[in-house]
């Protein structure tokens, strides 16, 4: 697996084309995403090792993720960003770190890094199990467009172009994607632009980019188990008080580098974006005369920039370092709307603006050819001011250090070693104008091995750990933040990487988690325990006179741990990928759900009341989303 | 094959059990008080829904166990467990009655509940000896509440489910709140909750919750 | 060095400070809107025995603790210090105290003397309890900062006393039946005159707690819901 070529020259100093820090870590550049089935950014991530996602049915809400032990809900323990800028938001009204990623154009995603664990220094907010970048561009120059359909009654049609002896960096883009779905309350509409620019200003590297986005989703929300099982609903039906949303975004970027002996990048970013989602889980349950629908809308304004530098010095030390700040301003609302969308109450309306400084330092040093280490240290100050016509601010500094080890990181089989501590912000609306702010504090280690027995074989394995004192999550009902006790997750994560025939790829990965409440021994809720991922991949394989790019995935996750102590069904899906390009012309073909299982995304198990004929039960029962269906969509594409 | 081991890697789930519910009748001849017969001709009360819950604990958050928050209202009962919904008027003097079959997680149970309505009102009617004079009394009362923190400490599993669960009352402590002495005082020969305090003691006595009793038959 | 030390938030420590505050309505009055049946209260002493004051983390460990056992006369204008503890910089939802019989307080946990007015009627009262509450609060925000300090009030609600039901959210405050258990006329309403006084005659609600089945079996289990934190933040009780 070739790190991915970062095409900022100077920047190779910092990002190092070298090895990598941990065992899991793994870049992929385009040829390796073109061959991995799915159709979004989201699906992208899943390439993470150990990386479990939801999309609960829909094309438009923010999946829900998981790994390492860790429920990460909507984005609260993975930090994402896009040529650095982060994409995590802050105190979203549905969820703190929300990752809305659909404004990515899968077109123009030209590489992206998964980094699972916290060992890096500059990796800041929400970065607790895991972080990610992905990285923007067109590889080839000239210009592209695809044109395809789905059994799904879908339909998307891109246009790609790069300029013939521009950079990668610059580029057009345009897309949209809509459908029907496979079942009830399904469809979608995302309309996608953006452009980018790369070049050299002055004696400077210069970059940026301006991404704009407008979907607009239905979800169908979840279906009783029982309900199922009585024949009263088909597995992808929804009931009528089934939801959706809408999403608009705007981000820009622009990054300058330079520098020969001290290399150093400037990136300055800033944002919009507007949320609406509707969405009822119960039914009528807490309340029979209005019903438990709420719709929640979040507008929010984002500014912000980093600086870093790296210096390198005698005797192998490198220095780096870094400076980030970011300034959110939002107003968010939640109101309870009946079934034909009136709203009935107010239950939530606040106005906040919260602010980030962190400060870095790394000292990545090759001591010997066969030791490396990169100790670092993070600082961070963050702020809240929570309640308009309040000046007061809600503040709380981080110290987060991180350490990572290296043996023989040029050799066969190479040693890692690994720790780091990660840390979340708090939710505005938790935090109280003129007092110290919670912030949720992780401390992660991992020890792990990568070799190559052979010239095609690689095999990697790493034991992880996190441990947090005490856990505190963010009572979205109480409004208000709770402790609920030291949490202490473990796990094992293995996998192998074999070429044995160029341009052939075969992995597997297995990833094994255990997290615990330390003081009852109780499971931590949702999270997988067991993820079993395997694929076989080609690049531009020649046959005849067509090129051939495909994959073949398959995943099994095992049962997880529901509260109450239910369980959840295991689940295993297979996803094809084929493109054949002839000339100028490109045929693609994605099999989406191959085997046609009908597996349950989200499960849960909680009591709701849909039908005000029947009595009102309280009994918790299990409800679930319905896993994607077996979907194929055809596509064709020419390059100009 | 792999799929298989997965599935039984680590599951546990909580089955759920089918369990009839029987209302066990009343007698009609009770002493609720020293000095005080009485013989019922007529008991009825409308039941709804009926509810078992578990520990009071939640999966995944340390919490105590068995409290109460300290104000009236906020009951700390475990989760619901088990249940049977539905509304019936039972004549309690008419013997055994099943009510259905509730839906029972396995698992442990710690307490109960019931609810009673007052659409129809319930009522007692009778003949009450009282010091060796025989008066007659018909009571008619509008309860309107849930009767919580009934004992059910029991663990269901589904290789040995519960054969049943039966519902009873003791009409001897539902009337032992009322004071049998009171005076007629609208002297219309029967005794009635328009009669001294009986409207608050009669209800008193039917909501209290060592009135009713839900009982696990083994299997 | 203060600097330093005020970011490592989890590794250093801060000061937990603790007061308790019978609001206006043990301080002053316990005005007519409040009462059901438009009744009014007003205290001349309202005394409560607390210990076992602590903070703990979310396993339900004890992180700092106040000790001794301290008595407040709520009347008097607060609200009043209870003490401190150094315990580690991080964020609580969870504190603890008692309210128990203590020698300080002659035996008692509770002691409230004051005067009822009904209408025309005013009947005094004097009385003293010795029920032993624990209460496990939720404090509101309380994130104690590295090399500072955060608060918990434990508020003691006055009117808790005057409940008509144990258990029910529908439960209102009333005083007549209490002025009515004044048997011997005399203006002292005593707890042996609320203890003649069946509870079932009253309309009253017990709930589960079948237990009580007199008014002063009734007023005493009250005592064990007068306690709250943050002024009307919840706490868990063991009954």
């Amino acid at each position: 697996m070739e790190p991915a070529d970062d095409s900022t020259g100077e920047e190779i100093v910092i990002e190092a084309q070298r090895p990598q820090d941990s065992a899991t870590d793994r870049a992929l550049d385009r040829a390796a995403i073109e061959a991995l089935p799915g159709r979004s950014a989201d699906d992208m991530l899943r390439a993470m090792p150990g990386l479990h996602q939801s999309a609960h049915g829909g094309h438009g809400k923010a999946y829900q993720y998981f790994l390492r032990g860790f429920d990460a809900v909507h984005g609260s323990d993975i930090a994402v960003s896009l040529e650095g800028v982060p994409l995590n938001e802050v105190s979203n009204v549905h969820g703190h770190g929300y990752l809305d990623l659909h404004f990515i154009p899968p077109a123009v995603v030209r590489g992206l890094t998964l980094r699972p664990g916290t060992w890096r220094a500059d990796a800041g907010d929400f970065a607790v199990a895991g972080s990610a970048d992905f990285s923007l561009g067109l590889e080839e120059p000239g210009g592209q467009v695809w044109i395809g359909g789905g059994t799904d009654v879908s339909g998307a049609a891109t246009l790609a172009w790069r300029p013939k002896k521009s950079k990668p960096g610059t580029f057009l883009v345009a897309d949209v994607d809509l459908g029907q779905g496979v079942g009830d309350a399904r469809s979608w509409r995302q309309l996608r632009a953006g452009g980018g620019w790369e070049g050299d200003l002055g004696g400077v590297r210069a970059r940026g980019f301006l991404l704009a986005y407008d979907g607009v989703f239905e979800s169908p929300g979840v279906l009783r188990e029982d309900d199922l099982a009585a024949g009263e609903v088909e597995f992808y039906d929804a009931y009528p008080a089934a939801g959706g949303g809408a999403s608009r975004r705007v981000l820009a970027s622009a990054l300058v580098s330079g520098g020969d002996r001290v290399p150093w990048r400037a990136t300055l970013y800033g944002g919009w974006r507007d949320l609406r989602l509707v969405q009822n889980y119960t039914g009528f349950y807490g309340d029979e005369e209005h019903g438990d629908g709420s719709a929640q809308a979040h507008h929010a304004a984002l500014a912000g920039g980093r600086f870093e530098a790296g210096w390198a010095g005698p005797l192998g030390l490198v220095l780096k370092g870094g400076l980030d700040a970011r300034g959110d301003f939002f107003r968010q609302t939640e109101e309870g709307v009946l079934s034909d969308g009136g709203v009935w109450e107010t239950t939530l309306d606040a106005n906040a603006q919260q602010g980030d400084l962190g400060a870095w330092i790394a000292a990545p040093w090759s001591i010997s050819p066969w030791l490396r280490i990169e100790p670092g240290l993070r600082a961070e100050l963050l702020l809240v001011h929570p309640e308009e016509g309040d000046p007061g601010v809600a503040w709380a500094p981080v110290l987060a250090p991180k350490a990572a080890v290296t043996l023989f990181p040029r050799g066969p089989v190479t040693a890692f070693a690994a720790y780091g501590r990660g840390f979340r912000s708090p939710e505005a609306r938790g935090t109280e104008p003129g007092e110290i702010a919670p912030v949720a504090l992780s401390d992660s280690a991992e020890l792990g091995a990568r070799a190559h027995p052979t010239g095609w074989l690689e095999v990697r394995a790493a034991g992880f750990a996190t441990l947090i004192s005490d856990e505190i999550v963010f009572d979205h009902a109480a409004a208000r933040f709770l402790a609920t006790g030291s949490t202490r997750r473990v796990g094992v994560d293995g996998g192998v990487t074999a070429h044995p025939i160029e341009p052939l790829r075969v992995e597997v990965d297995v990833t094994w988690s255990d997290g615990v409440y330390v003081a009852t021994g109780e499971p931590i809720p949702y999270a997988p325990r067991l993820l079993v991922v395997g694929g076989v991949y080609t690049d531009d394989l020649p046959v005849g006179p067509l090129h051939l790019t495909a994959g073949v995935r398959a995943w099994l996750l095992g049962p997880r741990p529901l509260p109450g102590g239910f369980s959840s069904h295991a689940a295993g899906v297979v996803d094809v990928t084929a493109r054949a390009d002839w000339k100028r012309w490109s045929l693609s073909l994605d099999l989406d759900n191959v085997l046609g299982s009908q597996w349950r995304d989200g499960e849960f198990v909680f009591p709701s009341h849909w039908d005000l004929d029947e009595a009102r039960s309280e009994l918790p029962v299990r409800h679930f989303t319905a896993g994607a269906p077996t979907v194929a969509r055809l596509a064709i594409g020419r390059s100009f | 094959m792999l799929l298989t081991l997965l599935l039984a890697c680590g599951t546990t789930d909580r089955a759920l059990l089918s369990v009839p519910v029987t209302f066990k009748g009343a007698t009609a001849d009770v002493a609720p008080v020293d000095g005080v017969a009485v013989t019922l001709t007529e008991a009825s009360v409308t039941v709804f829904d009926v509810r078992m819950e578990g520990l009071a604990q939640t999966a995944w958050r340390w919490s105590p166990i068995a409290t109460a928050q300290a104000h009236p209202g906020h009951d700390f009962a475990g989760d619901v467990a088990g249940e049977l919904t539905g509304t019936w008027t039972l004549d309690l003097l008419g013997g055994d009655a099943l009510l259905g079959d509730a839906s029972c997680y396995e698992g442990e149970y710690a307490t109960g509940r019931i609810s009673l309505l007052a659409d129809p009102v319930s009522v007692f009617a009778g003949t009450a000896t009282v010091d060796g004079v025989a008066t007659p009394f018909r009571f008619e009362v509008a309860p309107d509440q849930e009767i919580t923190g009934l004992s059910f400490e029991t663990t269901m599993a589904a290789d040995t489910p519960p054969s049943g669960i039966s519902l009873s009352v003791d009409l001897a402590h539902a009337l032992s709140f009322a004071d049998w002495r009171t005076i007629d005082a609208d002297a219309d020969g029967t005794l009635t909750t328009a009669d001294g305090a009986l409207a608050n003691t009669v209800l008193f006595g039917l909501v209290a919750t060592p009135t009713w009793t839900l009982t696990p038959e083994p299997s | 060095m203060t600097l330093f030390s005020l970011f490592l938030v989890g590794c250093a420590n801060g000061t937990w400070t603790v007061n308790t505050w019978g609001e206006e309505y043990i301080e002053d009055t316990i005005p007519a809107e409040i009462f059901e049946d438009g009744c009014t209260v007003t205290y001349d002493s309202f005394e409560v025995a607390m210990s076992g004051v602590a903070l703990l983390d979310g396993d339900g460990t004890e992180v700092g603790v106040v000790d001794g056992e301290q008595v407040f006369d709520l009347t008097a204008a607060g609200p009043h210090d209870v003490g401190s503890a150094e315990v580690p910089a991080t964020h609580y939802a969870n504190a603890r105290y008692v309210i128990a019989p203590s020698d300080q307080l002659g035996g008692s946990s509770v002691v409230a003397a004051g005067t009822l007015t009904c209408g025309a009627d005013a009947v005094t009262f004097d009385w003293a309890f010795d029920t032993d509450t624990t209460y496990a609060c939720e404090p509101a925000d309380l994130t104690i900062p590295a090399g500072g300090e955060d608060s918990t009030q434990y508020t003691i609600h006055g009117d808790h006393l005057f409940y008509d039901g144990l258990e029910n959210e529908d439960a209102v405050v009333r005083g007549q039946a209490i002025a009515d258990a004044d048997a011997d006329a005399d203006g002292v309403v005593t707890l042996a005159e609320l203890e003649a006084v069946p509870v079932a005659t009253l309309g009253y609600q017990v709930g589960q707690y079948s237990e009580v089945t007199n008014l002063a079996q009734f007023v005493g289990f009250l005592t064990q819901t007068l306690g709250h934190v943050d002024g009307e933040g919840h706490c868990q009780v063991d009954l």
